[in-house]
């Protein structure tokens, strides 16, 4: 008897959990016997658009409202789906344990039960994030805002707010800092020491923060700004800010900047205060070309992050950890093992990036080698994707961008995105190399490596049968101490045929020279 | 460069350490809580339901 497909719903009204939440309790029911796929959302507009995709158009659903839960779910049976919906509360409401007994419903509630707190960590949707910042700032809260897809005008006057009033907003799309060796949204387990950091993005702190840390070093704090701070629309004031604040911290030694090339309106701000600054300062502007920068700042500018954390460490403890220095011997045996029997029409580099930086940073190293690539977050020199889901020739695609992520989970949580991707790119004969970032630490998924190695397996097979071999070459950016545990990851892809680098730019600078052929 | 009235917050911050209140997911508490931070987690939900409308009309309002 042929099968057939049974699709069920449930809403339940005025029932409201974040898209992390929901994207486990998803997980958990397309996991459960006979269920063949379950979609779990919030009844917002563009929830219940996607919705449509799945088949739904039931009154209950269209009618759902951005704080009503909508439960989809398609089923081998009729029994598979009435079971999965039976069991739904253990899923929402599990054990008593794992839930917060410091919930609160206001803001005004929670400053009154603590009444001395100084930072609001927001990371609400989009659509509500400025006005809940503007609430905190009101209460004389500094603000991490993680959220993104807040108007650039909503973001200037929020961080102009701020700044009348001795307070910093850390964002919007805030994805990391460390503030006195704690880690807010997707941060890794770094010890405490005399380097300060300032960054635009949270992917670049992730890894300039734990390149210092596994190099014996430490950072005293990592101060995300946004990564439209320092676009001339909005002139730096967090950068600033930070730069205020870590001057004046008696930890911080050495301060360093990280960020995609600044405004002119910004960079004119930035340099006379970092000229003024009596700590050194050494600046990371991705893409950027140096001789922009008044000759008294270029001695202390790096190309890339790993470039900006030997500079940091060195100034810091007066020399260059030996780690830093390539092995130039390594790289050329790798060569020759990676291209072994490869075909002629293997000739292009794919990177799949779940951070924005690793992304833009290996455009600038295989820039500097003569490889211009396409991305749907091209570096000047490079070109604009035409459609963000095909690639074309070398292509480096940032899959945490919004394109990627309105209402979804980032892909540093959900590898989903990225393994459908892996599996696409495979297809491609032309492909020679798939480049790959996996960021460890909090928030972040508990195995990136365990979620994509079987895509990866599966690409190198599908190369193998069609008489070539694909080569992956990744990068881990971690510490010993994540949650993750940093030497299981590279193992786990080492098992499956990947050669793994100790930073980002040392993965990308070895696929530029595999690409040349030595 | 720092000026005006105000005291500085952002040194308060940096020097005392965080004492966060955590708005949104909730999975942001739980690894705070798990770095021995205390942390008041405040359950968002969209006012007015969600509706934006009504949003900016309560804004203006308040």
């Amino acid at each position: 008897m042929e099968k057939q497909t049974v699709i069920g719903y449930l809403v339940k009204k005025n029932e409201y959990y974040d898209s992390v939440f929901l994207m486990r309790v998803a997980k958990n029911l397309s996991e459960q016997e006979g269920i063949l796929d379950a979609v779990v959302l919030m009844g917002t507009e563009k929830n219940k658009e996607l919705l449509a995709d799945f088949g739904a158009g039931a009154e209950e659903v269209s009618s759902a409202t951005p704080n009503d839960l909508i439960l989809a779910l398609k089923a081998e049976s009729r029994q598979a789906l009435a079971s999965a919906l039976g069991d739904i509360d253990q899923w929402l409401h599990p054990a008593a344990a794992g839930g917060s007994t410091f919930a609160v419903r206001t803001l005004d509630e929670a400053l009154a039960r603590q009444p001395h707190s100084n930072l609001a960590v927001i990371s609400v949707p989009g659509a509500y994030a400025a006005r809940e910042a503007k609430k905190a700032l009101e209460s004389g809260l500094n603000v991490f805002l993680f959220s993104d897809n807040v108007p650039i005008e909503s973001e200037r006057s929020l961080k102009e707010y701020a700044r009348e009033r001795g307070l910093i907003v850390m964002g919007p799309d805030c994805g990391t800092a460390l503030i006195a060796g704690i880690g807010f949204g997707f941060a890794n387990v770094v010890r405490r020491g005399p380097i300060g950091v300032i960054g635009a993005s949270g992917s670049g702190i992730q890894e300039f923060s734990t390149l210092v840390h596994r190099n014996g070093s430490g950072i005293s704090h990592a101060i995300g700004t946004g990564s439209r701070d320092l676009s001339d629309s909005v002139g730096g004031i967090s950068a600033l800010a930070a730069l205020d604040g870590l001057e004046a911290d008696r930890q911080t030694q050495v301060i360093a900047i990280i960020s995609k090339p600044p405004g002119a309106l910004a960079l004119a701000n930035l340099v006379p205060r970092i000229l003024q600054c009596p700590k050194p300062v050494i600046t990371c502007f991705l893409g950027f070309e140096e001789n922009h920068l008044p000759a008294a700042m270029r001695n202390r500018t790096a190309r890339t992050l790993n470039e900006a954390a030997a500079l940091s460490i060195e100034i810091a403890i007066g020399k260059q950890p030996p780690y830093f220095k390539l092995d130039s011997a390594r790289f050329q045996e790798l060569i020759h093992r990676e291209r072994e029997g490869m075909k002629p029409e293997q000739q292009y580099i794919r990177g799949v990036f779940a951070g924005g930086t690793f992304c833009y940073q290996a455009q600038q190293v295989l820039l500097e080698a003569g490889i211009v690539a396409h991305s749907n977050a091209p570096l000047q020199g490079n070109v604009k994707l035409q459609d963000c889901l095909r690639s074309a020739e070398h292509t480096l695609v940032d899959m945490g961008s919004d394109e990627f992520t309105v209402g979804r989970p980032h892909p540093m949580i959900d590898s989903s995105l990225r393994r459908e991707r892996i599996l696409a790119e495979a297809e491609d004969p032309e492909v020679m190399i798939l480049l790959l970032d996996f960021v460890l630490g909090f928030n972040s998924s508990p195995d990136p490596a365990g979620e994509l190695a079987p895509s990866i397996a599966a690409a190198k097979r599908a190369a193998k049968k069609r008489g070539g071999s694909l080569s992956v070459v990744a990068s881990v950016c971690g510490t010993e101490e994540d949650p993750q545990d940093f030497q299981q990851q590279v193992k786990r892809l080492e098992d499956a045929g990947v050669v793994v680098f100790p930073s980002g730019a040392e993965a990308a600078q070895f696929c530029a020279r595999l690409v040349a052929g030595s | 460069m720092k000026g005006g009235l105000m005291p500085n917050k952002v040194d308060d911050l940096l020097q005392k350490g965080p004492v966060p209140i955590n708005i949104g997911l909730q999975d942001f508490a739980a690894s705070l809580k798990s770095q021995g931070v205390e942390v008041v987690h405040f359950h968002w939900t969209p006012s007015a339901g969600g509706d934006e409308t009504l949003l900016e009309l309560l804004d203006k309002l308040l």
